[in-house]
């Protein structure tokens, strides 16, 4: 009986966070528009995952990055989900670090953004390397294509590459999540289950 | 009548990128890439994605792929820089063929159902609701989003308020942009949850109902399955 209860009440909550799941993967899949306009020259695609495994807490959180990753290959690149894998690390990695207070000002923000950068770089590189044999055609190919010139193994100039632009990426990707948490109306805030934006310092 | 039912494309789909991903033979790859490439071009819904894949990035990496190892390095990974030119070209299009072939057959598979069919597909598969939810939600929600965030945008443009500066003001920029975006998608999701609750839709036996698998399903999975097998034991590993 009491099982019965405890898993109506676990759904209970899941359904509960289904539509800011789905919000969230649009987040990630959507504002390109936003930033482009910007001229920003970042990639925005974690910063749904990261505003959620803030504000909902880590299951959440890999759900959005997980879920958003393979939709968008369906919907808008069909090598997304290839890096799903990715998306699952940053929403340990950023639910980890906010439980231990580093999403708690900008100060401490930068810090956790570039450790982000490098996490996703290392977490990435076995896929571009095992699906794109080391360039994805992009900016960062043309970094990996140097260092391959100076004899360094596929891996060693994948990583590479990805640590001179990673973490200045996810740096702007956490610090835009943490403004747009803390610029949201309070009673909106209000509405969600506040255990997880308590506990990284959003609300109080 | 031929068309597989949507839980037997999901299946196809896993089995032949799976068996793409090990075929180390040039002749399969390009053999797949050019069936499902063909199919791609052929289905109306599919064909846009499709072109926008190959010219955005499929091209792209076909002439870094060559650049780089026909040309920069001369050589395929693993070998002495500038010993085998052609092997690295080899390589290159090795490379970019299945990649080509993989995203193909993908996109062949399952751009080509509907919503509803998708769900039902999922459903079959016994995908939990939950994440069938999420899935149905994103597709009917992600229009509407989009409509936002050109108004957000043309209103922000409108007050001079797109400023652009050095990254860390864009960046604030940027959040400042999508505030009333995230407001307007956090509340809209809470009143989705109190009308999925009240209409008791997250109980509702009718998400449950999977779509009929038939004989026809059968043979398309089990040619995918024996082709992925023969793949993973014949290959074994994909370089």
């Amino acid at each position: 009986m009491s099982s019965t209860h405890a898993t109506s009440a676990t759904a209970q909550t899941l359904y509960r966070e289904i539509p800011y799941i789905a919000f969230g993967i649009l987040l990630n899949l959507v504002p390109a528009a936003v930033i482009s306009a910007l001229r920003l020259p970042v990639f925005v695609d974690a910063s749904g995952t990261i505003v959620i495994t803030l504000a909902l807490g880590v299951r959440a959180g890999i759900l959005t990055g997980v879920l958003s990753f393979l939709i968008g290959g369906i919907t808008q690149n069909p090598v997304m989900p290839a890096f799903s894998g990715t998306q699952f690390a940053i929403a340990v990695y950023v639910h980890f670090m906010a439980r231990r207070g580093w999403f708690r000002g900008v100060g401490r923000i930068i810090p956790t953004g570039v450790g982000l950068g490098i996490l996703a770089a290392i977490v990435s590189a076995p896929v571009i390397v095992g699906l794109f044999g080391g360039l994805t055609g992009n900016g960062a190919s043309l970094v990996v294509a140097f260092l391959l010139a100076t004899g360094k193994s596929v891996m060693k100039s994948v990583i590479l590459a990805g640590l001179a632009a990673e973490p200045l990426d996810k740096t702007l990707q956490c610090l835009i999540a943490y403004w747009l948490l803390k610029g949201m109306p309070k009673t909106v805030l209000a509405g969600l289950k506040k255990g997880s934006l308590r506990q990284n310092g959003f609300v109080a | 009548m031929l068309e597989p039912s949507p839980a037997a494309r999901w299946l196809c789909a896993v089995g032949i990128i799976v068996a793409v991903i090990f075929t180390r033979d040039l002749r399969i790859l390009i053999a797949v890439f050019g069936v499902a490439a063909m199919t791609c071009l052929y289905v109306h819904q599919v064909r846009g994605l499709f072109i926008k894949f190959l010219l955005w990035v499929w091209l792209p990496l076909v002439a870094w792929g060559i650049t780089v190892w026909g040309g920069i390095v001369g050589s395929p990974p693993g070998f002495p820089l500038h010993s085998d030119a052609a092997g690295g070209v080899l390589y290159a299009f090795r490379i970019s063929v299945r990649l080509g072939a993989a995203v193909s057959v993908l996109q062949a598979f399952l751009l080509s159902v509907d919503l509803e069919d998708l769900a039902r597909g999922l459903f079959s598969l016994r995908v939990p609701r939950g994440i069938v939810l999420v899935v149905l939600s994103v597709v009917a929600l992600g229009p509407e989003l989009r409509k936002r965030s050109e108004q957000v945008l043309t209103a922000r443009a409108a007050r001079g308020l797109l400023n652009r500066g050095g990254r860390l003001r864009a960046g604030r920029e940027a959040a400042n942009t999508l505030v009333p975006l995230v407001t307007w998608g956090f509340r809209s999701a809470a009143m989705r949850f109190e009308y999925w609750n009240q209409r008791g839709l997250l109980e509702s036996p009718w998400l449950d109902e999977g779509a009929p698998f038939r004989m026809i399903d059968a043979a398309y999975v089990t040619f995918s399955a024996v082709w992925c097998v023969a793949a993973l034991w014949a290959y074994g590993n994909p370089h």
